[in-house]
């Protein structure tokens, strides 16, 4: 941002300042916060869970139950998919968000391919335990199981990326 | 209707992949039917078979429709998804305020390695996911040879002369079809003795394609042998051919 401008616009406010497209305008800010040119304000503590900026986390909750849900219930590609995700992926994720929260610790092809090696560390000792439980390995008890490992593990990344969000000062 | 027109209805409509599961419980109706009863329920199969068509054709319509539409939703997103997403994050987030940031990408969707590594993964699957589905079904059937218990081992290699002796059978389907089998249990001298449609123990049945079926063989043992159960089939023309399935169980009598 230029010198003469608003410290901390919102989005809307940048938008307009920049002309234009307004949609256009409003992607190119949003790669500019992904490329971490730019920050968004996000409230702290439990604020953060009912701001947009927590809306990350009920996102990944309603992929996860989604995804369980079609994994016990329906059949075909959609199943194939959405089961993929939520045994090779969902885990490491929830995983490794809830170790780097602040999301620019690790490089994007890093926090990939550490999120689908986690999982295929995880996932196989969520079946051991299984293993020596009274449910063993069957496709309810794998499916609750991820997620009940995952589901927290999510939460708890949430909580502490509500204690990273930035303010303008 | 006899149950041989039935059957042939049932394997072309197979055939032509329609979901014909329905119709073998009121096969197996049939074959232990007689008179109206029987007719009624191979009308009830024709009718079963016509339904099913149709259920097939506009499950086909679905899909083409489900296909076409998501294609459709593809190119339109690809086209607009600059538009779309500043939209909506325009909409969630235009009340936040802007700073400036560190400098280090904070994303995984919108990176380009990330995206590159995700269009490999969906190119792999694409392929394996059209390969398979013009795979045809490799067709097989399975006869399997199951002890008192209806479980692999404790078979009753050595009884008393003159004593019940119960076997299982396991008839498993991979035909792509669904098919009339007949299983006949004999008492021979030797393994290879001839296959034969006749038997001290006779069954016939139909099983759906993917279906497997476990029944008891329950016989006196009065000199040693050889228990020998071998799986026949009906074909759609009325034959009835040897599958060249058996099982066989030494049985010595004290």
């Amino acid at each position: 941002m230029d010198k003469g401008e608003v410290r901390c616009p919102t989005v809307e406010e940048l938008v307009k300042t920049r002309g234009g497209d307004k949609y256009e305008e409003a992607f190119k800010i949003l790669l500019a916060v992904k490329r971490g040119e730019l920050e968004l304000e996000a409230p702290r503590g439990a604020q953060w869970f009912l701001s947009p900026a927590g809306l990350w986390l009920w996102l990944m909750l309603a992929l996860t139950a989604t995804s369980a849900v079609v994994a016990l219930t329906a059949e075909g590609p959609i199943r194939y998919i959405l089961g993929a995700f939520y045994v090779l992926f969902l885990p490491g994720y929830a995983v490794v968000e809830a170790l780097y929260p602040r999301g620019d610790e690790l490089e994007p092809l890093e926090r990939l391919a550490l999120s689908i090696g986690l999982s295929l560390a995880v996932v196989p000792l969520i079946g051991l335990v299984l293993n020596y439980s009274p449910w063993g390995i069957r496709l309810v008890p794998v499916v609750v199981s991820i997620a009940a490992v995952s589901g927290p593990l999510l939460v708890y990344a949430a909580w502490r990326k509500a204690q990273h969000a930035v303010s303008c000062k | 209707m006899d149950i041989l027109e039935a059957y042939r209805l049932v394997v072309e409509a197979a055939g032509r992949g329609v979901d014909v599961s329905s119709t073998v419980p009121l096969l197996n109706k049939a074959l232990n039917a007689t008179g109206p009863e029987k007719e009624a329920l191979l009308a009830q199969v024709a009718s079963e078979v016509a339904k099913a068509q149709e259920t097939k054709f506009w499950a086909d319509v679905y899909t083409w429709a489900a296909a076409a539409t998501a294609a459709t939703i593809s190119l339109l997103f690809v086209a607009y998804h600059r538009k779309v997403v500043g939209f909506f994050f325009l909409k969630i987030h235009g009340k936040r305020r802007v700073m400036k940031g560190a400098g280090r990408k904070k994303t995984l969707l919108f990176d380009e390695e990330v995206a590159a590594v995700v269009a490999a993964v969906v190119v792999v699957a694409v392929a394996f996911a059209v390969a398979s589905q013009f795979r045809p079904v490799e067709p097989f059937t399975a006869l399997g040879l199951l002890g008192p218990g209806g479980e692999i081992g404790d078979y009753p290699t050595d009884v008393a002369r003159g004593s019940a002796v119960v076997l299982n059978i396991y008839v498993y389907n991979h035909l792509g079809h669904p098919a009339w089998f007949r299983v006949v249990a004999r008492f021979v001298d030797s393994p290879n003795a001839t296959a034969s449609p006749q038997g001290f123990y006779v069954r016939e049945f139909f099983l759906g394609h993917n279906q497997s079926v476990v029944f008891p063989v329950r016989f006196v043992v009065n000199s040693t042998g050889v228990f020998k159960a071998e799986l026949w089939m009906y074909q759609p023309d009325g034959s009835l051919i040897y599958t060249n399935r058996s099982v066989h169980l030494w049985i010595k009598a004290r």
